[in-house]
């Protein structure tokens, strides 16, 4: 009985440690991620100034969209072709 | 820059880097005021416009848009084209004060709100080519665009059931204008600054013989003209201005929940008067990975309500009878927008329904542009176009 009751306590430590080293990696991982955050909001001017590319993000979203449009027109046509 | 450099560079001897660039800053900041000014005087301009032309016939007027889902469908549409809500939602002031119904007015607000997600989708669009980038910032340009959308699900059809907004706004109104020490009275030295270049403005026209119904289109699309001019200008300058106060506000609320979040982004819109500069501010930060999508999402529904202030600041431009409708369409503007954030945001199965909807198209969006495109052109053009056809058909 003994035995098994100290069995069943060094489990429970062993279980806690493992909480308490979990915890720890999670504030790590916290503190890392709010650390990238920071250096992320620092670069603001930089976002700042992109928000008047949207003439451009247009312009190159026009593109991939008629190639995108090609590619599947010719896929198909192509599809087409083999069945007959 | 030493003050030796600055003699070189043409700026006055013993000036310092630090006095040049607060003399900078003082100036901008003048023209702010000044341009604040003129935003006052183009409503009051659009006021004073549209009660000349229209009259007693407002209404018949703008019965077009009688029909709800047309409101909503003009306001989204207008706010798509220009990009601006504070330009919608201040036109939408000065024509209240001309004597716009307010029942009309309401769905058009709303619409503007829909409207204005439309510019960080296309600031997204910037990240295109990255892939699992562009899934992340996509999604949180569209998360904005849905939980809008689902507001006005929502409060649309309540709206027309029971007027609760109208009702909030007329209480608020009320309260604000006439409750003693909470009055805005005192905000009436905004008034008697405004009226004096509008009534020039007046004499100007009527002493070239226009009669009334010119000097009153005149007055609209001057007005018009104006708010847009203003509000441009006024973006661009707050955005140089309080680039560093954005900054100081966004550090402060990481790792500080939604609620910091929904603060924050209320407070950076209010100092850059421009929710598509909030929303689209966060678009970058989600695609780099940094921040999630659940992170940003508290911070585009503080830009809903942030925004509001440009409708507050504009109906204090009004005097006369309809002031009170003006202030009262604002503060159904501001009502709608912090009720949406309280009810969907609060309520556990509606706040995920924008992050799913967003997730699973930017899904989409990924794999094929098409779906992009065919999400613009038919939820901010197609859409609204089709649903005007069928309602004038049907006679709504």
């Amino acid at each position: 009985m003994s035995e098994f009751k100290s069995r069943r306590e060094a489990l429970e430590e062993k279980i806690s440690d493992l909480e308490q080293t979990l915890a720890g990696l999670r504030n790590q991982l916290k503190a890392e991620s709010e650390r990238e955050q920071h250096e992320a909001i620092d670069r603001l001017e930089v976002y700042l100034g992109d928000l008047d590319n949207k003439h451009a993000n247009l312009q190159d979203f026009w593109k991939i969209l008629r190639d995108e449009i090609k590619e599947l027109f010719s896929s198909r046509s192509d599809t087409t072709g083999k069945d007959t | 820059m030493s003050s030796e450099a600055n003699v070189q560079a043409g700026a006055p001897a013993g000036v310092s880097d630090e006095q040049q660039v607060g003399g900078g800053q003082l100036l901008q900041w003048l023209a702010v005021i000044g341009l604040i000014y003129l935003l006052l005087v183009a409503v009051a301009m659009i006021g004073t416009g549209f009660k000349a032309a229209a009259g007693d016939q407002a209404r018949e007027l703008f019965a077009f848009a009688s029909n709800p889902l047309t409101g909503v469908i003009v306001g989204t549409v207008a706010t798509a084209l220009i990009q601006s809500s504070s330009t919608v939602t201040s036109i939408i002031v000065g024509l209240v004060a001309g004597g716009l119904p307010v029942a009309i007015a309401i769905p058009m607000i709303m619409g503007a709100n829909m409207g204005t997600t439309i510019t960080n989708t296309i600031v997204s669009l910037g990240h295109v080519r990255q892939g699992e980038e562009f899934r992340r910032a996509f999604s949180a340009a569209t998360v904005h665009d849905f939980f809008n959308l689902f507001s006005i699900f929502i409060f649309l059809p309540l709206e027309i059931m029971f007027g609760f907004l109208q009702r909030i706004g007329e209480y608020l109104a009320s309260f604000l204008l006439g409750g003693g020490s909470m009055s805005v009275g005192g905000l009436n030295f905004i008034k008697p600054l405004v009226k004096p270049p509008v009534n020039a403005l007046k004499d100007v026209f009527h002493g070239i013989g226009a009669n009334d119904m010119v000097m009153g289109i005149a007055f609209i699309v001057l007005g018009i003209a104006l708010i847009f001019v203003v509000i441009t200008y006024i973006g661009k300058l707050l955005k140089r201005l309080m680039v560093g106060r954005a900054k100081a506000i966004l550090h402060g609320a990481v790792g500080r929940g939604p609620v910091a979040g929904i603060f924050s982004g209320t407070a950076i819109t209010v100092l850059v008067q421009s929710s598509s500069t909030t929303t689209s501010l966060v678009v970058p930060l989600a695609g780099s990975g940094v921040f999630s999508l659940r992170q940003i999402y508290p911070f585009t529904l503080g830009a809903n309500i942030g925004t509001c202030i440009t409708a507050l600041l504009a109906a204090t431009a009004v005097d006369g009878g309809n002031a009170i409708f003006a202030l009262q369409i604002a503060l159904v503007h501001f009502s709608y927008n912090v009720i949406g954030v309280v009810v969907i945001y609060g309520l556990p199965f509606t706040r995920n329904l924008p992050i799913y909807a967003a997730e699973r198209l930017a899904g989409l969006a990924m794999k094929n542009k098409l779906y992009v495109a065919a999400y613009i052109g038919i939820v901010f053009f197609i859409l609204p176009f089709v649903l005007i056809g069928v309602s004038q058909m049907m006679g709504w």
